[in-house]
């Protein structure tokens, strides 16, 4: 392996190596395993969860799926008021959330994008709360910040004169808020992780070219480190938003949804229609309904990204 | 080549000032842990007290409690099969695939790839009662195998995904020369190209290993008796002896161990691994 | 009135379950020592039975018991435990997917016209009545009412289960705080009658202002270190907030069905009664919007609760000093109601254990059914060291429940409380409910809006699904 290597991220010989190829069938051969498991289980429930929403179920007496019903599962979930107040909050949570791990763990990675005794420690501590249970976060956090005896609450909240009269699980603004919160200190270590990765694997030489240049701190960041990593940035983003909207076990635990619906998100309805009432029909349509919506706007983004920068 | 306005003083400040910085940083993550862990020993009838009860004997209480009477150690074992298993397939499986992606001009290929990544679009929630009615008609339901295919819907787009990234930062032409030089398609694939993705295999099976040790619907929904997973034992210590945090910080506290060790063992792989950047020859 | 006449207790069907056991007993002609649970089990010996149940801490001295049936005839006994929640989900799928994975389910009995309505609970008459698994000394009368009638026996005499965890919910007071002289004669003084567990709401109220102060004044001779308070409530939006609702509702005479079983949640009595109740919020812990009954007992076990509605085998762990700071202070009475001469209020949950009508071991099922519920094992249950539920008369002379003060209260919420209903999409409105307080007690609405939206969805369910009480079973809110 001796040959001198690109710099640059740019797949060019794609085409030739693929013509050569092409003909034996292998690149199928290879992809075939992973595409055949999830195809049965992926996409097998999916497709018998599209079918369930057109049905009309009655669940509990037969156990079946019952006479094709056409939209009236989905008329009967746009009925529900829940339904669209559920999508407003849920992506309200994740385009707050989202974003702030982004910005902070990014910041983050580039605080540590450099050497100091104990880095490995330091790192590995710092991504504790992503690989603590989530269902272990969200009994943790109420435990931290119940009223009146959160740990936090009594020792630091209460001292500074903060939440005196508040209870925070059980105020509107105030349970969204710490929802967003609990997310945010969750999941900014992954982005943090991630992004260390990201500068760490950044090429050595624009960056001595940029310092001969005489180039600031600010300008390296802004013309070199940001464009070199926005392609990451972006897959990042994505993985990450998708499972924001998944969002569940903490809001579960700590409000189920409450104080009235202030924190109910699709996956806390979605629950409710599914395991509590057995409103298979409403649940499988509120599940097409999001995947729809995620794939319309997902997929929107991702072949125009893909078409003007082949990022993916 | 100096910076305009450096000085031992300035320098001095400067780093003074980002080691704090990273002292906050990881001082946010270290003392919720700290917390759990002096948690984990604390008798439960001071636990909720205000004003806090700062001094206290400790008590071994609930980890006998956890790990001994209600031998959640073997839920521990079960959540180890799980996870290391779907970790294990996602990588047998999507390392080929995301070559595949990265390498072949597949028809459709950014249309595959989307679907791939679309599976982990629809709520999980939805989709447990599919699972659970197939699973139960093909007996999978209470096994190991059912839990490890279920994990395997999002671990393998998500490893696929990264992997294919990493694939595609590796030159072509080294395994073009290995190939003139004689190997095979495969043996350049194993030769070659494996050991350079080695990091981002590690990066991308870590992350993998974690959604799946910490995943609780699927492991409630699909799972039983005999497969009964970590996560899912902490919610029943919420019951009529009221909030049994004691213990849920024991099994926290030590669920948590395995994957530190790992991340603090392999973490010049994962940090070399996820990058997107070149290789350095 | 419903269509179907319902009575509660029907003498023509007692008196047939009457004759038909007199009939069984004098067939056997051999004295009840012929008959043993090994003997009937022989033939099942080596089978497996897959038990779920959703654990609860009073269930742990059952479960050695059930290892002991298993020891004792050779059957294969597997208990599977999960929390309430989980085991709604994994239960209702069970069975609604016809697997017949577990052979035994614990029923909530809110579920009872979803499971035993459609077919999908095996009715246990004609294993009842088979001599060879029959126990002779079963004395079906000798259960507590209404267990029996109520949860067990549905239309037509078909029987379900045997009773097998029955929970309600009682009055808890601090009985220390009662007795103690100052504050007896302080209380006199601000109030003009004797300080004493509140049989009305109104002496409710009273004593929850009494005894809410804050930190650095005193109560019964000690110096408070933080807050006090009255009572505690819940307000979380979890079910817990229906039963405490349900609680008063009943108390305070309401009705929330008419006559002819139709839902008729917008009326006075439910509206003064949900004022009320909310009002007392007032003098509770502050963080009641985001507390369930769990954790209002956390604050319990904190001892800085005077008073609270609260269920029985809560009891059990208060007086554990492992657990609680607030040992030994609790004592119990049935929950008050608007005037002295009602009957006392309370709120019961039966979740008895059905077999499934895709198990392919009913009988053995049903043998350790039948176990469970008989006079000693219910005995060696309650006085075993985690105590028990009484589910028979007969077990009312074990000492514990002649001692422990929460079974009298016990037995008269069972008397007069509203039971969870078990008729088809309940859920949903007990779901609504949740919801309809939790906004009110935010501000953003009023209760008579929710209310309305309450009615609302009462009326949307019972055009769907069957809420007319008696159809299969008794509507528990028209007692």
């Amino acid at each position: 392996m001796a040959r001198t290597v690109t710099e640059t991220p740019r797949p060019e010989p794609r085409r030739r190596f693929g013509a050569r190829f092409l003909r034996d069938g292998y690149p199928y051969f290879l992809l075939s395993p992973s595409l055949l498991v999830l195809l049965l289980v992926g996409v097998y429930p999916f497709v018998f969860m599209i079918v369930l929403s057109f049905r009309k179920l009655d669940f509990r007496r037969f156990g079946t799926a019952g006479d094709f019903i056409g939209l009236e599962n989905y008329r009967s979930l746009f009925d529900e008021p829940v339904f669209f107040s559920s999508l407003k909050t849920t992506a309200f949570i994740a385009f707050t959330s989202v974003p702030l791990e982004l910005v902070l763990g990014f910041a983050m990675a580039y605080l540590f994008n450099r050497n100091f005794p104990l880095k490995r420690l330091a790192v590995t501590i710092t991504i504790i709360p992503t690989v603590l249970a989530p269902i272990a976060i969200a009994v943790m956090w109420k435990i931290l910040l119940a009223t009146p005896w959160g740990f936090l609450m009594y020792n630091v909240f209460y001292r500074l004169g903060m939440f005196e009269d508040v209870s925070i699980f059980g105020s509107p603004g105030w349970a969204l808020a710490a929802i967003i919160a609990i997310d945010v200190w969750e999941w900014t270590p992954f982005m943090f992780l991630v992004f260390m990765a990201g500068l760490g694997g950044l090429p050595q030489r624009p960056y001595e070219a940029a310092a001969v240049d005489g180039a600031s701190a600010w300008q390296t960041f802004w013309y070199l480190t940001l464009p070199l990593l926005s392609p990451f940035i972006l897959v990042m983003l994505f993985i990450r938003l998708i499972d924001a909207f998944k969002i569940f076990d903490t809001i579960y635990v700590l409000t189920k949804g409450g104080p009235g619906v202030a924190t109910e998100t699709i996956s806390i309805f979605a629950y409710r229609f599914n395991f509590e009432y057995w409103k298979l029909g409403e649940s499988s349509a509120l599940a097409v309904v999001i995947f729809l919506l995620f794939f319309a706007v997902f997929g929107f983004l991702f072949t125009q990204l893909q078409k003007r920068y082949r990022i993916f | 080549m100096t910076e305009p306005n450096s000085s031992p003083a300035f320098a001095r400040v400067k780093a003074w000032g980002l080691g704090l910085l990273i002292l906050v940083v990881v001082a946010n993550s270290l003392f919720p842990y700290l917390w759990i862990l002096i948690s984990s020993v604390k008798p439960t009838n001071i636990m909720y007290a205000t004003p806090t009860v700062w001094f206290f004997t400790p008590i071994a209480d609930h980890y006998l409690s956890a790990f001994g009477d209600k031998g959640f150690g073997g839920n521990f074992v079960n959540s180890m099969v799980v996870s290391v298993s779907t970790t294990a397939l996602a990588i047998v499986v999507g390392t080929p695939a995301a070559y595949s992606f990265a390498r072949f001009r597949i028809v459709a290929s950014d249309h595959i790839f989307l679907f791939i990544l679309s599976t982990r679009m629809a709520p999980v929630i939805s989709l447990a009662i599919p699972f659970y009615l197939i699973f139960a008609s093909y007996g999978l339901l209470n096994t190991y195998l059912g839990l490890i295919l279920a994990h395997l819907t999002f671990n393998l787009s998500f490893y696929i995904w990264i992997l294919r990234g990493f694939f595609k930062e590796i030159p072509v032409e080294l395994e073009e020369t290995a190939m003139i030089d004689g190997y095979t398609r495969w043996q350049a694939f194993t030769r070659i190209t494996l050991p350079l993705a080695r990091s981002g295999i590690v990066a991308a099976s870590i992350f993998c290993f974690i959604f799946s040790w910490n995943e609780f619907l699927f492991a409630l929904i699909l799972g039983g008796g005999d497969v009964k997973t970590l996560p899912v034992v902490i919610p029943s210590l919420i019951n009529q002896r009221g909030v049994e945090w004691g213990e849920i910080a024991a099994i926290a506290s030590v669920v948590i161990l395995p994957i530190l060790i790992l991340v603090f063992l392999v973490q010049k792989h994962i940090v070399r691994g996820l990058t997107m950047g070149a290789v350095k020859g | 009135m419903s269509t179907v006449p319902r009575k509660p207790y029907s003498p023509r069907k007692h008196a047939l379950a009457l004759g038909l056991s007199a009939l069984l007993g004098l067939g056997m002609a051999q004295p009840a020592l012929g008959w043993s649970v090994e003997e009937a089990a022989a033939p099942y010996k080596g089978s497996e039975l897959k038990v779920g149940i959703a654990f609860v801490p009073v269930m742990e001295g059952l479960l050695p018991l059930m290892e002991e049936f298993g020891k004792k005839t050779g059957i294969n006994v597997k208990i599977e435990q999960f929390t309430h929640g989980e085991w709604d989900a994994k239960g209702d799928a069970d069975l609604y997917s016809r697997t017949g994975y577990f052979d035994l389910l614990m029923m909530h009995h809110n579920r009872a016209q979803d499971w035993a309505g459609n077919g999908h609970v095996r009715w246990i008459n004609d294993l009842m009545n088979d001599p060879k698994l029959r126990d002779p000394d079963l004395d079906p009368d000798d259960f507590l009412q209404p267990l029996w009638d109520d949860y067990c026996l549905f239309e037509s005499g078909k029987l379900a289960c045997y009773p097998f965890m029955n929970f309600q919910m009682v009055y808890w007071f601090r009985k220390d705080f009662m007795e103690h002289a100052g504050e007896r004669a302080a209380f006199k003084t601000k109030y003009g009658y004797d300080l004493a567990p509140a049989e009305t709401f109104a002496q409710y109220r009273d004593i929850a202002e009494f005894f809410t102060r804050k930190k650095g004044e005193m109560i019964a001779g000690t110096i408070l270190e933080e807050n006090h308070y009255g009572v505690g409530v819940v307000g979380k939006r979890e079910p817990s907030l229906t039963w405490e609702w349900y609680n008063i509702l009943n108390g305070w005479g309401a009705r929330v069905f008419d006559e002819n079983g139709k839902p008729s949640f917008e009326n006075d009595k439910v509206l003064a009664a949900t004022k009320w109740w909310l009002s007392l919020r007032e003098f509770a812990p502050p963080g009641v919007a985001e507390a369930g009954f769990i954790d209002l007992f956390v604050l319990m076990t904190k001892g800085n609760i005077a008073q609270a509605i609260q269920w029985v085998d809560f009891a059990f762990a208060i007086d554990v000093p492992a657990i609680s700071k607030a040992v030994g202070v609790y004592s119990y009475a049935p929950v008050p109601r608007r005037e002295a001469s009602m009957a006392p209020s309370g709120w019961g949950e039966a979740e008895p254990l059905v077999i499934s009508q895709y198990s392919k071991n009913p009988e053995a099922a049903y043998l350790l059914m039948q176990w469970l519920a008989s006079k000693e094992t219910n005995k060696r249950w309650l006085e075993g060291p985690g105590h028990g539920l009484p589910l028979r008369k007969s077990s009312l002379s074990v000492p514990i429940v002649q001692e422990h003060a929460v079974f009298k209260p016990l037995l008269s919420s069972m008397k007069h409380g509203w039971f969870d209903p078990g008729f088809t999409d309940y859920i949903q409105l007990r779901e609504e409910v949740t919801i309809q307080i939790t906004e009110t007690a935010v501000g953003n609405q009023s209760v008579e809006d929710a209310l309305a939206k309450i009615q609302a969805r009462a009326e949307k369910v019972h055009a769907q699904g069957d809420i007319n009480p008696g159809q299969p079973h008794v509507n528990q809110f028209t007692r």
